[in-house]
């Protein structure tokens, strides 16, 4: 009775030293010797006030025109998980991704939200354009996500700026990578409404919202 | 002797299901050639988020986004269509009972104007028909029905790119 018990204690102890990559890119969309390597570099978490959080939360990356796509993602189950390399007070946390693509045109062009019952992403797809020359690396910014109520899977991404420190984890983590330039990402709100800016004028009612105060 | 018989018919029955023939050709252009963003609206029974979704999966237009706007290109789509048509519902129950071993026949037919304007000043304007039929089965299990929406949109890309008065631009960057 005990025995498999303690088993099952360890396995449990064991599974939180199990921890994914932040990252998953396609096979296709890997650099080549000859093609050079652009970087694609932010961070995906959870928004430090929000009271509904999801499992899982992603941001999903493709060529234009191409096949394949990439994630970008905080995975927090006890059991699997991506690093947290930012972390706030309460329970906001953030996975820094590094992905390293073949050189050229690129899309963020959907998302994805899993909170075990429910999962949700865009209906329609959008598209916010990437130009990526090879050597260069390129900040998107910090994407953190709070879900709407307790149950569901209506979640969004509060989008804000924190290149210096982004950068510091960068330069300690992958000091491969070339210092980092802003993607300006100005139509965002335009293209889709399930990313807001955190500072932006349409996100007053959004954090009411997420962090349990309306 | 027998049971080699059945399995092989069972095994023709389902790979039946593989066939799916268009009326409209494949066009041949090179997609990564760019064009000017556009606003699609979508009149008819075929989904504006299917449409414009095929029309992104392409990449050439530099964005496609819903609704109209003032200055741009915009698009409206008239489609006459039985998307969301009965098919065959005899041979479609058969083909339940059979755990959809055995495909049901499926046709799609589709006529679809897009009506291109630069604000409200009307710059062309494509007709693009599909036939499209199909065994729907296990091994096809839409039947065709995406594939036949993504005809027509790829061939309004292609009409759109050798129209002389868009002028896409070359690929440059695209090195997919």
């Amino acid at each position: 009775m005990i025995r498999p018990l303690v088993l099952l204690a360890a396995l449990l102890a064991l599974s939180g030293c199990y921890s994914l990559s932040s990252t998953k890119i396609a096979d296709s969309m890997n650099p080549d010797p000859q093609s050079g390597v652009a970087y694609v570099v932010g961070v995906v978490g959870i928004w430090p006030q929000a009271v509904y959080t999801a499992n899982e939360q992603m941001l999903l990356i493709r060529p234009r025109g191409g096949d394949g796509f990439a994630t970008a993602r905080l995975y927090n189950q006890f059991y699997a998980r991506t690093p947290r390399d930012v972390r706030e007070t309460g329970h906001g946390i953030g996975s820094l991704f590094v992905m390293p693509l073949k050189p050229g045109r690129y899309e963020i062009y959907n998302l994805h939200f899993d909170r075990g019952n429910a999962t949700s992403w865009s209906r329609e797809d959008f598209s916010i354009p990437l130009e990526l020359e090879a050597g260069k690396a390129y900040y998107v910014g910090d994407f953190r996500a709070g879900c709407l109520s307790a149950g569901g899977a209506k979640c969004i991404f509060l989008h804000s700026d924190h290149l210096e420190r982004d950068a510091a984890l960068v330069r300690a983590k992958y000091p491969q990578v070339p210092s980092l330039q802003r993607v300006d990402l100005e139509q965002m709100e335009e293209i889709t409404p399930l990313i807001i800016k955190e500072q932006g004028p349409k996100a007053s009612m959004f954090k009411a919202m997420l962090s349990g105060d309306l | 002797m027998r049971s080699t018989l059945v399995l092989l018919m069972v095994l023709m029955l389902g790979l039946g299901g593989c066939q799916t023939t268009h009326s409209l050709k494949p066009a041949e252009v090179d997609y990564r050639q760019s064009l000017p963003p556009i606003n699609v609206s979508v009149i008819g029974p075929i989904p504006g988020a299917l449409i414009r979704n095929e029309l992104r999966r392409r990449g050439t237009f530099e964005q496609v986004l819903d609704g109209h706007s003032a200055e741009g290109y915009n698009v409206i789509v008239a489609a006459n269509s039985d998307y969301f048509g009965w098919q065959n519902i005899p041979l479609g129950l058969l083909s339940a009972l059979t755990l959809f071993i055995v495909p049901a026949p499926a046709t799609w037919d589709s006529q679809v104007v897009f009506h291109v304007s630069r604000g409200d000043q009307p710059l062309a304007r494509y007709l693009i028909s599909n036939h499209t039929s199909s065994w729907r089965g296990w091994v096809n299990l839409d039947g065709g029905q995406y594939p036949h929406v993504q005809r027509i949109t790829d061939d309004f890309i292609a009409q759109m790119l050798k129209d002389p008065i868009f002028k896409p631009m070359p690929a440059a960057l695209n090195s997919h």
